[in-house]
């Protein structure tokens, strides 16, 4: 069984009076296995984010299902959708989404408070993670007092500290300059070398390089996907750019 | 640029930002209103309608008008920062796409131009309308004529539109100085830039609490009603100076307090409350200071003056116990014999008669008063010849009486033996059971045959100073020797023959029968040579009470006036609040959702942080006013309001229809919180 089973989703968004139709989605289907690094490229405007929100459980699709660990979203009770989001999600924004009223510790400490953690549990696994992403000397400062690369690995930090099922990440090195956008990409390798899944969404083709796979969508649909397989990093990047010139171009399937 | 572009982006900014310009404008519309009103109570046209206490009038409206001047400056530049802060980020973007420094200031005048005008236009015809009913009310509780002409007072209207043409340019010149002083990126991010988490500072808040402690002391130990009176006011600084140290430095240190303990700090419900009360809690304390310190003011204000009013009735009796009063001084304690107040009271029994009119109720009295130091169980009355300086809280009244005028004034016989004397005290303690009167080296020693609280006189003047009653059976005896002029030539002594009566005459009948008898003796005075005495006065209880409800009367209107100007205050402070937390939190809930957080528990951590919010000003208030009810009392008597009962009573019917009517605010604005954080979330 895969990890994640996205199957026929389709996203239709109406005007507040019902009047125009828009397909953000229109028939999206793949699987991410236990253990990948999935990237997924598109322009904007390609239902990229709609399709990252629909996985996130933040919004409902039209039609089709999501499965995770054969799970079906659309049977979890309305109820539960932020529990189970908590237990089983990790998120990395673009915006990194960190809260400025708390130091970067409690912001990494948030998603387990919530789930009921007790101090002594949470300081236990703070530890080796913040080691691990090189922050433990600024887990006292606020986010307004780090750098931009520092505040993407404490929102990585949060997002890996619940050990959840999959991390989806929307746009990671949107807001970084390209020093701090290579060390999170190394670090997301890291992380997935030691076995944790991450679907990303981004339309860099620099950071999809780093990935194991990569799903190009286009018009509401998966438009083609590039496994890396035993390519170099450098090799994989020629290859995206050559379908995203494709992409561009509208030209058909590869 | 063409010129017309900038009242047309001054008048779309206003539009574009009516949620929060919205209740500025109105503010100021209520405030110029309610001044005008004041300034229009107070002018000559309106003056002429109230039939008695003019001047008393007049004053307490003037000093309304200064406190609501200087609390619309201080209100509008605090609720205008709200404003201004929204604003900046459009300014920065528009200086960003090319506009200089020079052309955001005239959108800005403009922008200043426009508020003012609506706010002064809309003011004054709220004004104007609602002076007439004003009027009405303030005529009606005066009980003057009431018509329903239309009036204006040009005057008025001329110093309203000053007044707050001046506050409005002040603001203008602060935005300005703003805007001249900011950054293009500065601006831009006026808006979305937290405050810096506070630290937390332990001297600010150990001053808080020390100045608070202090100012409660003063209150409850100060037990002289004059003395009340001049620390009243330097309580009310350290008051309001404390309650701001508290609540912006002590209730951060609180909350970092609660995050040093792991165990409580770590929950859900928790977590998130106590991280941003503590971020915010320099605005947010100086916000609930706010709210805390106008809700102590409407209360102080409400209780008092409903007290005042609705205590006036018996302030006036005591103050008047007959209808019509007569006081004679003499010059010396045998003036108080029977001869000679014969003479005066035939007089006045003559002057009655000759009038048609029946004296009843007759009250009589003589009665010696001085003043002195009460140590060891001697009062010395010379008291500059104690040694060291005399404080003016040191001094007690005395009022001396005989047995045989507080028997038939009382109606309950009193037998003194020989050398005793019966103690009445009123504002102090005595339990010797002998005492001495001296004037110098001259002394009298009585044994204390009895000791009872009040005083024999009620009107006696003052009533600052604690009193002491001594009755003994021979007056004159009793202060032989005592009649001598101090070094200073001011007499030590007063001898007074207190003479009253009811007439049955109306309110006017009386004032003219006291007017005549007081010029009768007069005429008594310079004519007969066997008739002796300093001075008479004659007091309708008509006249009195007109004064009395002059000002009391004006008082209780301006006191409820300013009420209603302080709560619109409130209210409108707690709406920014709310408007402005809400705009802050919406982004950050809706990052809480994102990382988990699940609806119920957004909902909960709103609801706890709301009723913190809600309850810390209201609860802080309470404290205030109970701590300030003996102070406010003790100021009451000095308006000849003894009735502790109805000063409870008035206090905690104020208190309970405040915090009504604080709950209901609280429970509006707290919609409009939810609906933008919802909105975005």
């Amino acid at each position: 069984m895969s990890l994640l089973e996205v199957r026929n989703l389709k996203k239709v968004y109406r005007t507040r009076f019902g009047g125009h139709a828009v397909e953000a989605l229109r028939n999206v289907s793949f699987t991410v296995e236990a253990g990948e690094y999935v990237a997924v490229m598109g322009e904007s405007g390609s239902g990229k984010t709609t399709l990252l929100n629909i996985l996130a459980a933040l919004d409902k699709p039209t039609a089709g299902t999501v499965l995770l660990e054969g799970r079906d979203f659309s049977k979890i009770r309305e109820s539960d959708v932020a529990t189970f989001r908590r237990d089983n999600l990790g998120f990395v924004f673009q915006e990194f989404n960190l809260l400025d009223t708390f130091t970067v510790e409690d912001n990494i400490y948030l998603p387990l408070v919530l789930a009921g953690k007790s101090w002594r549990e949470m300081s236990a696994l703070l530890m080796p993670l913040a080691r691990a992403l090189g922050i433990e000397g600024i887990l006292k400062k606020y986010p307004y007092e780090v750098s931009g690369g520092q505040k993407q690995r404490c929102a990585v930090a949060r997002a890996l500290i619940t050990s959840p099922r999959i991390i989806l990440a929307d746009e990671p090195t949107g807001a970084l300059d390209s020093r701090s956008s290579d060390e999170l990409l190394t670090l997301f390798s890291q992380v997935n070398a030691q076995g944790q899944t991450i679907l990303m969404v981004t339309h860099s083709a620099r950071a999809a390089s780093r990935a194991g796979r990569v799903l190009f969508i286009r018009d509401g649909e998966v438009f083609h996907q590039l496994y890396r397989g035993e390519t170099s990093d450098d090799l994989f990047y020629a290859k995206i750019a050559d379908t995203l010139t494709l992409l561009a171009r509208g030209g058909d399937r590869v | 640029m063409k010129k017309r572009i900038y009242p047309r982006l001054a008048w779309d900014g206003i539009r574009k930002n009516r949620r929060m310009f919205a209740p500025f404008l109105l503010t100021c519309v209520c405030m110029v209103a309610i001044f005008y009103i004041l300034c229009y109570l107070a002018s000559p046209t309106a003056l002429a309608l109230i039939p008695r206490g003019k001047s008393s009038v007049e004053m307490v409206l003037t000093l309304g008008q200064i406190v609501l001047a200087v609390f619309s400056l201080v209100f509008l530049f605090y609720t205008h920062s709200f404003l201004i802060r929204r604003r900046m980020k459009e300014f920065g973007l528009y200086n960003v796409l090319g506009m200089g420094k020079g052309n955001l200031v005239r959108v800005i005048t403009w922008e200043s131009l426009i508020t003012a005008a609506l706010a002064l236009a809309g003011g004054l015809l709220a004004g104007l309308a609602l002076s007439k009913l004003a009027e009405l009310g303030l005529v009606n509780l005066l009980d003057g004529e009431i018509d329903y002409r239309l009036r204006a007072d040009a005057g008025a209207l001329v110093r309203t539109a000053l007044c707050y043409a001046l506050i409005f340019a002040l603001i203008w010149l602060s935005a300005i100085a703003r805007t001249a002083r900011a950054s293009a990126i500065h601006l831009m991010k006026a808006d979305s830039v937290g405050e810096r988490p506070p630290k937390g500072n332990w001297a600010l808040a150990l001053a808080g609490v020390v100045l608070l402690g202090a100012a409660y002391w003063l209150a409850v130990s100060i037990d002289n009603p004059l003395d009340a009176l001049t620390w009243f006011f330097v309580a009310v600084l350290m008051v309001i100076a404390a309650t701001y140290l508290v609540m912006i430095a002590g209730s951060v240190k609180l909350c970092r307090g609660l995050q040093a303990c792991k165990g409580y700090y770590y929950k859900p419900n928790h977590f998130v409350s106590v991280s941003s009360m503590a971020y915010r809690m320099k605005r947010n304390g100086a916000g609930l200071a706010s709210i805390c310190i106008i809700a102590t003011m409407v209360l102080v204000m409400l209780s008092a003056s409903t007290c005042m009013w609705f205590g006036a009735e018996d302030a006036i009796l005591s103050r008047f116990p007959r209808e019509i009063n007569l006081t004679a001084r003499m010059n010396e304690v045998a003036q108080l014999g029977d001869d000679n107040l014969d003479q005066i009271r035939g007089t006045v029994v003559r002057f009655a008669s000759a009038r048609g009119t029946t004296m009843r109720n007759v009250r009589d009295f003589r009665c010696v008063d001085l003043n002195g130091v009460l140590e060891d169980g001697v009062v010395q009355c010379d008291y500059e010849t104690v040694n060291g300086r005399v404080r003016f809280g040191d001094l007690l009244e005395i009022c001396l009486v005989s047995a045989e005028d507080y028997a038939a004034g009382t109606g309950t016989p009193l037998k003194l033996a020989e050398g005793e004397a019966a103690l009445l005290v009123d504002g102090l303690d005595y339990d010797g059971d002998a005492i001495t009167l001296a004037m110098g080296e001259t002394a009298r020693r009585f044994r204390v045959a009895s000791v009872a609280r009040g005083a024999a006189v009620d009107e006696y003047d003052g009533m600052m100073l604690p009193r002491l009653t001594v009755i003994v059976n021979d007056l004159a005896a009793a202060v032989e020797g005592f009649d001598t002029p101090g070094e200073s030539g001011i007499a030590k002594l007063q001898f007074q023959w207190l003479y009253g009566f009811d007439t049955g005459l109306d309110d006017d009948g009386n004032s003219r029968f006291a007017h005549d008898l007081d010029f009768e003796l007069f005429r008594l005075f310079e004519e007969s040579d066997t008739v002796g005495f300093r001075s008479t006065m004659v007091d309708a209880r008509a006249d009195g009470a007109a004064d009395f409800f002059g000002s009391y009367g004006a008082l209780f209107f301006i006191g409820v006036l300013l009420s209603a100007v302080f709560l619109a205050a409130a209210v409108l402070i707690i709406y920014y609040k709310q408007v402005s937390e809400g705009y802050e939190d919406a982004k950050r809930f809706d990052i809480m959702q994102k990382v988990g957080m699940t609806k119920p528990e957004i909902k909960r951590s709103i609801a706890s942080q709301l009723l913190t919010v809600f309850a810390l000003p209201l609860a802080f208030a309470g404290l205030h006013l109970a701590f300030a009810f003996p102070m406010i009392q003790k100021v009451l008597i000095l308006f000849s309001l003894y009735d502790t009962a109805l000063f409870v009573r008035t206090t905690l019917i104020s208190f309970a229809a405040f915090a009504a009517l604080y709950a209901g605010v609280y429970a509006l604005t707290s919609r409009e919180y939810y609906r933008i954080v919802s909105g975005t979330a």
